[in-house]
């Protein structure tokens, strides 16, 4: 009961800062909404023109349409994967020291400052849908489809929000964090169906990706947006992130207890 | 006896052989303002950072309250106030946002937390402030309010690491009336500064410690009794002929006397009560005495004479 309320009011407090820093909101998305407006564009010939020639896409699939998914899930990818750098100045500042010196059960240090992340990335998420619709993209599976979409999407903010927070507590700082998470973002961004079909990556990377869990959230988003409830991607994608999510959180909770001694 | 803050053979090592600790062992009674002296790198941080559990000793016991603080229960803490090296601010909250905050998390009762928020604001002198930003405070209202979260709780320990730091004598000041104030409460002081001029005036005990090893531990009133009077300073209403001031050398117990226009400064061996017998001297002489002043030495002295040098200056 007591880690539940910590956790709460950790929460509390990380977005309260969060939300009189809106600029760092706002910086976080520009790189997805500029993604989102000059992709359709640069790669519109990939699209299926119904019958034209040199559209990699289905019929009536327009690449702005496929890329969306994945453009929804890219806010999530750099929103979570930095958070780690707030924990790095917690510690130079004193203020994750000051959170230890008090009775707050542990975990609730580490677990309030991820769930913000999500909080904030479900906002921005919201943020780029809308952006999305109103640029003309189509949700096949209307409300209910896109509460599971933001579900995912959470759910990938939780583990990346959980990794960046544990190496934080390990690599103590923030060039370093930085370099780590940009080592493991960009690979993962592009080993992955984000910008492409699988039906044109290669051999090689086909399988890569399904080691990545960007990619099982790309799917189900997409899913959701074009074809509709295909259960079997869901659930597997839902399987995959939630284990990987309880095993980041349990990496960042041990980085925590090793941070005191 | 349990005491408010004990410590045994607490020992610190970090990697590369680098030992901050060497088997300090402490024993601080309820209700007592303990000063902790030494030098940079002497383990002061590093024995406050295991009171409050922020690290763990390499061997050795700590114990709040007579329960051991190496064990993993973080209730101990409900009875602990810190304030440890940097502040740590909360740049975009407000005092009572940060207060409303950490006094959720010491589990005080919604119903008296805004009551004893305002309260510990007034105390520390921060009502005025209550809701600006903590990011516009200056260095010494930082300060304050770190102090205010460390006592919200009502702990019965206060653990200070070098609770003036970066503060201006005004600030200074204030802070000594606080922990006066805390003492009064019945509140157990722990404090580490590096002004010995604060806790001369504040603490009723001191501590030195140097290379993570206790030098000294004594009551105030011991140490300023030990503090002995080896000058003095005599004022004449006339500057004095050279075999006057033969005659005064050759009094017993002075070792020297220097002559500047009309004072001579005495020295000598022995105490207070050596100082009385050479004023008694001199007043025998029939020399006419202006003012007469013991020099005693001071407790940076004192400090110096017990800590060496600091750690990593050869």
């Amino acid at each position: 009961m007591n880690a539940l309320k910590d956790t709460w009011y950790i929460t509390l407090r990380d977005l309260r800062t969060r939300i009189r820093m809106p600029i760092f909101l706002f910086m976080s998305m520009a790189q997805p909404i500029l993604f989102l407006l000059l992709f359709p564009q640069i790669f519109k010939s990939v699209g299926g023109t119904g019958g034209s020639t040199g559209g990699m896409l289905p019929a009536g699939i327009s690449y702005l349409q496929f890329f969306a998914p994945g453009i929804l899930v890219m806010t999530s990818l750099f929103s979570a994967a930095f958070s780690g750098m707030s924990t790095i100045m917690d510690m130079d500042t004193g203020i994750l020291s000051r959170m230890m010196a008090t009775p707050v059960t542990r975990v609730s240090i580490v677990l309030g400052r991820v769930i913000a992340t999500v909080v904030v990335i479900l906002a921005q998420a919201i943020v780029m849908l809308v952006i999305a619709l109103i640029m003309g993209v189509h949700i096949k599976t209307g409300f209910g489809g896109v509460m599971l979409a933001l579900l995912l999407i959470g759910l990938l903010g939780l583990t990346l929000s959980a990794f960046s927070n544990g190496m934080a507590l390990w690599l103590k700082r923030q060039e370093t964090l930085m370099a780590t998470i940009n080592l493991f973002t960009m690979p993962l961004m592009f080993l992955s169906t984000m910008m492409m079909p699988s039906q044109v990556l290669p051999h090689w990377l086909n399988v890569v990706r399904h080691f990545n869990p960007i990619d099982y959230t790309i799917v189900g988003v997409r899913d959701l947006v074009l074809n509709g409830y295909i259960w079997h991607d869901l659930w597997r994608s839902f399987a995959v992130l939630g284990v990987i999510a309880v095993v980041m959180v349990a990496f960042a909770t041990l980085m925590f207890r090793k941070r005191a001694e | 006896m349990e005491y408010a803050i004990q410590t045994k053979k607490l020992v610190k090592r970090y990697g590369r052989g680098f030992t901050a600790l060497d088997g300090i062992s402490l024993n601080i009674k309820r209700g007592e303002v303990v000063g902790y002296l030494g030098p940079n790198g002497a383990g002061k941080t590093t024995t406050i950072k295991i009171l409050t559990k922020l690290i763990k000793p390499t061997a050795g016991r700590a114990y709040i309250n007579g329960v051991d603080v190496t064990r993993p229960s973080k209730e101990v803490l409900s009875k602990v106030g810190s304030l440890i090296e940097v502040p740590g601010i909360y740049e975009y909250l407000t005092p009572i946002e940060m207060l409303t905050y950490f006094g959720r998390v010491y589990r005080i009762d919604k119903k008296v937390l805004d009551r004893r928020i305002k309260k510990t604001l007034s105390l520390v002198k921060l009502s005025d402030c209550e809701h600006k930003k903590i990011g516009s405070f200056s260095t010494g209202m930082q300060r304050r309010l770190a102090i205010a979260k460390a006592i919200l709780h009502r702990p019965e320990i206060l653990l200070l690491d070098e609770p003036v730091l970066g503060l201006d004598p005004r600030g200074i000041k204030d802070v000594r009336e606080m922990i006066q104030h805390f003492q009064s409460e019945g509140m157990t002081v722990f404090l580490s500064s590096h002004l010995l001029g604060e806790v001369a005036e504040v603490c009723n005990s001191v501590i030195f410690i140097d290379k993570g090893k206790v030098v000294e531990s004594a009551d105030m009133k011991d140490i300023t009794a030990r503090l002995e009077t080896k000058a003095i300073s005599v004022e004449f209403s006339r500057p004095l002929s050279k075999e006057e001031v033969a005659r005064i050398q050759a009094v017993k117990s002075v070792s020297n006397a220097e002559v500047s226009d009309n004072t001579l400064l005495i020295s000598f061996e022995g105490g207070l009560h050596t100082s009385y017998q050479i004023l008694r001297d001199l007043t025998g002489m029939d020399l006419e005495i202006v003012s007469y002043n013991p020099e005693r030495m001071g407790f940076e002295d004192y400090y110096l004479s017990l800590v060496g040098n600091e750690r990593g200056v050869k």
